[in-house]
């Protein structure tokens, strides 16, 4: 109750400094958001060139490392380092596109289904039901055999499945808050249905959706790198981590850093996350699980 | 008791079923025609339109989805192109190497994730429970297939202690099972240690304390108990993660199970082997669910009736 | 001659740093009810938890000195130290017995370990045992009553089941701490007789804590009055009923319920006074709840007729279940019913989209404010719903705060920066903002403190007179209603069973649900205690 003081903007901001996992997971968070978005301008390799002559090179550490590349180049000879940092573009874009994509999905027919009810309801959460009992990464590759590959057609794929997960927490959250007095107040008080949506129930939702948006965006980035890993993501030109660990596994025998690296990042990139989300949920929403 | 559960079950897994069966078949339909994968590379075009015609493909497609629904019912679930067999076979055929793997992964993770949980609990606050909610979330941020490959690189390729493809033995077993357990642990592990601190919270603790009986009666009889409904509830859904969700791990170790079989089937666009894999899948979830609700039962006598 | 089970001797607790219990001295006799009296925040609950080291794990408790049965208290530190005592020495009844209860462990379970871990018995022992202090706590059929579990009991019978597990270890000191506080009123009197006859049976002492002075009455041989972590005065029963020592003592006294006159003598009961007309006539109606797909579901009111007339306040009361709030719900329009019609000022009040005809204060002032909405958006929301303008809306809301006591300067407080009290103040402000002509008040301070609640009611009687309101005043219990209302209106298993001016129901009631009701009344005069013949000790 009485953290709610602190949503007002300056406490939110000295609360996150008081944590340190959550600054931890801000930073870095930050950190990489940076990188990707400054990619072409960091002094980092062209990470498209190929170069057979240079092909397979260790990190620089390593015996037989060079400083021109300081985590090794790939089976072709480009530069991991520069992979890695173009690469974090791909996954930031789907992770937050198609988080927003299926929480807008989400928010809209939950709010439905909670307010409504009756049969409304009960379709849509047979629907729901439905989409959960076909396992996710089987559903989502058939329907990447019929939306194809590449960014737009990966961020239809990814909230074909991930908005059921929005649409049951915030039917659950409006049914909740739609039994609270404040509500029956505002009824009584013939309050429209709209003007009661936005004003008691979708405020009182919001910091539910948004702890759980925010821990999504990673759970949707390894989704990326998976279906990507299978080729059915991102396609080259465009670089992705789950690509490029791919590729690493046809070399794995010989040259370990290829797949270890990008790795490293996805793992550095959704925990992160997790600690930026995990804040969160302390901060605004104790409750949840 | 039993009666009304399995009605229950009957009445939630006809409709979902059915949607199931439903989404297939727009998804089915939406991918196009099957007959340009199938037909030799010489045939004509006339060929071609013979197959699609003696296949109904040129039919509306409400008129696809009444047959398609009439060999659901009969029980023909199509033939696999790939295998050249009834698809049902094909399936069915990977599921024990599936519930195998299954098996072995939630065995490592509530090895791991139950005592850490517990211990966690019981030393709120310290070192220990940090270490564990670190790994935790690190075991949560880590791709599964990322760490498969790891594994194989760190056992399989330097180490050369445990075999990194196939089936057949014990050892085979280890690695991808600990690549699925590991990445559920962690969450089983928070879980544990989060529902065990509420139950430590209630007021039927603070009673237990005032009877002034032992420390570990009142952990393990009165507060595990009730912290177990949650874990018993993650278990299961992972369980049904994992029956069709471990592709790119079974891939990765090219363990014969439904995942590969249904990658491989995606790569070559068997829609028949998709079908019913979804399907098998689907009811299986559904068994899940159904043996969930009646472990709840006997956890809490409260859902008894 | 021995000494008392507990003494404290200027025992203070401390929670980071912060003093929430000072100075207190207190004794617990054998077969004594010492009642510790306070409202929230007084220390009485800490003061009762320290008795079995239940304080939390940051709390620091010193005493010159502390004796439990012969044992120091002051050196126990660890749970260990703790549990020789717990149990036997010691044993202990909360307020809510249903979460108190250990929810997955059988009744016998839960009383048998009890009797393993403090009293060594074998399992079959164990058995008849535990029946056989249930069957003292006055259960019916208790060998039965071992194999089940808690939510499977009634309220009064999870709280007889509580007393029998803190009895099991066969302590010298009984920790009651406002054990009948969650439930019924009829249910009430029933607990409180089992805890005077448990301390008259076994020789325990019982250490009573309570914020209801007519409890206190009714059970204790001693008092002790505790506010702000202070013991204010501390006498025998009687007097310091008779004669109140402290300034608050006084005020709690005067504000707890009594008895009212018409009840022994029916015939100071006044007239009736003339009903204009009515405002509100309900005919019939019926609700039945639906259980899912199949089943009868349940019939939450059966064909209920009743009539609020133009100026008055009637008292609906009714113990959980009898259908009250159901009925409030469809007379505010939050739910339809089944069959049957309602008239309001003649007109049909389920055609009405007019919300100045009724209006509601709810019972919990924490649900009831929108958390995320500044106080004054709240109080001028019904006004916003019916077209007013904005610029006029902020000045409604300053003269509404200040109309029911508040400062206009709160209008951009949230309402978790306000006290319950004040919570309660702006629900009413809300509802009065449209001046409605009905006000639905569901138990609207019975989650206040006693002082808080004779300000709220104090308000509310103002604003009645100033708004010239028609008043439902709903009540779980007759005691919290004779003071408000004009005319009274009994509710039972989703029926009115009694309808009448107040005095007629108060001094000649026609049903026997009423009369169980009235019963259950507590009258804050020791000297009508109905459990216990006490040798006053003045």
């Amino acid at each position: 109750m009485t953290d709610m003081t602190e949503t007002r903007r300056a406490g939110f901001f000295r609360a996150l400094l008081s944590s340190r996992a959550g600054m931890l997971g801000a930073g870095l968070l930050a950190l990489i958001v940076l990188a990707a978005l400054l990619a072409d301008w960091l002094p980092i390799a062209n990470p498209t060139r190929r170069s057979l002559a240079i092909r397979l090179l260790p990190p620089i550490w390593a015996e037989g490392g060079v400083p021109a590349h300081l985590l090794g180049t790939d089976a072709q000879g480009r530069d991991i380092l520069a992979r890695i940092v173009h690469g974090a573009r791909s996954s930031l874009i789907v992770g937050m596109a198609a988080v927003a994509l299926s929480g807008l999905i989400g928010m809209v027919l939950g709010l439905i289904a909670g307010m409504r009810g009756g049969i409304v309801d009960i379709v849509l959460m047979r629907i729901v039901d439905a989409i959960l009992a076909i396992p996710t990464m089987l559903f989502m590759l058939v329907v990447a055999l019929v939306a194809g590959t590449g960014i737009a057609p990966l961020v239809l794929v990814i909230a074909a499945t991930n908005w059921v997960n929005y649409t049951r927490i915030v039917r659950a959250e409006v049914l909740r808050v739609k039994d609270m007095d404040f509500v029956a107040a505002a009824r009584i008080s013939r309050v429209g249905t709209i003007p009661l949506m936005l004003r008691h129930i979708v405020p009182n939702i919001l910091p539910a959706f948004v702890v759980v948006a925010t821990l999504n965006v990673g759970s949707v980035i390894l989704t990326e790198s998976s279906l990507s890993f299978l080729g059915f993501g991102i396609q080259p030109p465009a670089i992705s981590w789950g690509q490029m660990l791919s590729e690493g596994r046809e070399v794995l025998a010989t040259s370990w850093w290829v797949s270890t690296f990008p790795g490293v990042a996805l793992t550095l990139t959704v925990f992160s996350i997790i600690l930026l989300g995990d804040w969160l949920r302390d901060h605004l929403d104790p409750r949840l699980p | 008791m039993i009666l009304r559960a399995l009605g229950r079950f009957v009445l939630q897994a006809v409709p979902v079923l059915y949607i199931v069966s439903l989404i297939v078949f727009v998804l089915v339909y939406l991918t196009g025609d099957p007959t340009v994968m199938l037909i030799p590379e010489d045939a004509t075009e006339a060929d071609r339109l013979r197959l699609v015609a003696a296949w109904g493909l040129d039919q509306p497609a409400h008129v696809q989805y009444l047959r398609y629904m009439g060999n659901l019912l009969r029980g023909d679930f199509g033939q696999s192109y790939y295998y050249g067999t009834s698809a049902l076979p094909v399936v069915l055929e990977r599921l024990p190497a599936t519930l195998l793997l299954t098996a072995g992964a939630m065995v490592v993770a509530i090895v791991i994730a139950v005592p850490a949980g517990i211990f966690a609990a019981l030393r709120r606050n310290t070192p220990v429970d940090f270490a564990v909610s670190g790994m935790a979330v690190l075991s949560k941020a880590m791709p599964n297939f990322w760490v498969g490959i790891m594994l194989i690189l760190i056992f399989g390729v330097q180490l050369r202690l445990l075999p990194v493809s196939g089936a057949g033995s014990f050892a085979h077993l280890i690695l991808p099972a600990v690549t699925l357990g590991t990445a559920f642990a962690g969450d089983l592990a928070k879980l544990v240690r989060a529902s065990l601190l509420e139950a430590l919270g209630q007021d039927y603790i603070r009673t237990a304390r005032a009877k002034g009986i032992p420390s570990s009666v009142i952990v393990l009889k009165h507060a595990l108990r009730n912290a177990a409904i949650p874990a018993v509830t993650m278990t299961s859904l992972n369980v049904i993660a994992l029956l069709g969700g471990a592709l790119i791990t079974e891939t990765v170790f090219a363990w014969p199970g439904l995942g590969q079989l249904v990658v491989q089937a995606i790569y070559t666009k068997d829609m028949a082997v998709i079908q019913i894999a979804i399907l098998v899948i689907t009811v299986m979830t559904l068994l899940i669910n159904f043996i969930t609700d009646l472990l709840y039962r006997l956890i809490d006598p409260r859902i008894r009736l | 001659m021995t000494g008392p089970v507990l003494r404290y001797r200027n025992a203070g607790i401390e929670i980071g740093g912060r003093s929430l219990v000072r100075g207190v001295d207190l004794e617990v006799h054998r077969n004594e009810i010492v009642a510790l009296v306070g409202e929230s925040g007084s220390g009485k609950t800490l003061t009762a938890l320290s008795t079995l080291g239940l304080l939390p794990p940051t709390a620091r408790f010193t005493a010159d000195e502390a004796v439990l049965n012969g044992h120091d208290l002051r050196g126990l530190r660890t749970e260990g130290d703790w549990r020789a005592l717990r149990g036997s020495d010691v044993g202990i009844v909360f307020q809510e017995p249903l979460s108190s209860l250990n929810p997955v462990l059988t009744i016998g379970d839960q009383i048998g370990e009890v009797l393993r871990y403090k009293r060594g018995m074998p399992r079959r022992q164990r058995r008849t045992e535990a029946a056989d202090l249930l069957a003292r706590m006055h259960l019916a059929r208790p060998a039965e009553l071992l194999d089940e579990y808690p939510h499977q009991l009634s309220g009064g019978m999870r709280q007889r089941v509580m007393l029998a597990i803190a009895m099991a270890g066969e302590p010298s000191l009984l920790v009651a701490d406002e054990p009948t506080t969650a439930l019924d009123n009829s249910v009430q009197a029933q607990v409180l007789e089992l805890i005077v006859e448990t301390a008259e049976q076994t020789g325990v002492g019982v250490l009573f804590i309570t914020h209801d002075l007519s409890v206190v009455a009714q059970v204790a041989d001693r008092v002790a009055v505790m506010r702000g972590g202070e013991i204010l005065e501390s006498a025998p029963v009687g007097r310091l009923f008779k004669a109140p020592e402290d300034d608050y003592t006084r005020r709690l006294i005067r504000l707890a319920p009594k008895v009212p006159a018409v009840m022994r003598d029916a015939s100071l009961a006044q007239p009736a006074p003339p009903a204009p007309k009515p405002l509100l006539e309900l005919r019939g109606i019926t609700k039945r709840y639906s259980a899912g797909w199949r089943g009868q579901g349940t019939l939450a009111l059966d064909n209920v007729s009743l009539m609020v007339n133009e100026g008055e306040t009637l008292g609906l009361v009714g113990e959980s279940g009898s259908g009250k709030s159901s009925l409030a719900r469809i007379v505010t329009g939050l739910a339809r019913p089944d069959s049957g019609t309602a008239l309001f000022d003649g007109r049909d009040l389920f055609a009405s989209t007019d919300n100045s005809d009724l209006q509601m204060v709810f019972q919990d002032p924490f649900s009831s404010l929108n958390p995320r909405m500044r106080i004054g958006d709240s109080i001028v929301e019904p006004l916003r719903a019916r077209g007013m303008r904005r610029g006029a809306l902020r000045d409604r809301a300053a003269d509404l705060l200040e109309t029911v006591g508040l400062r206009s300067a709160m209008f951009d407080r949230l309402p978790h920066e306000l006290s319950g009290g004040q919570r309660q103040r702006v629900g009413i402000a809300r509802a009065l903002s449209v001046k409605p002509r009905l006000l639905i008040c569901d138990e609207p301070v019975s989650a206040l403190d006693v002082s808080v609640q004779a300000d709220i009611l104090a308000l509310l009687e103002r604003l009645r007179a100033e708004f010239r309101l028609t008043t439902i005043f709903i009540a779980h219990g007759l005691d919290s209603i004779y003071s408000v209302s004009d005319r009274v209106a009994v509710m039972q298993k989703g029926r009115v069973v009694e309808e009448g001016p107040r005095d007629a129901v108060f001094g000649a009631p026609q049903h026997d649900y009423t009369r169980r009701l009235l019963g259950a009344i507590l009258d804050s005069d020791p000297d009508n205690s109905r459990f216990r013949r006490r040798e006053e000790t003045l």
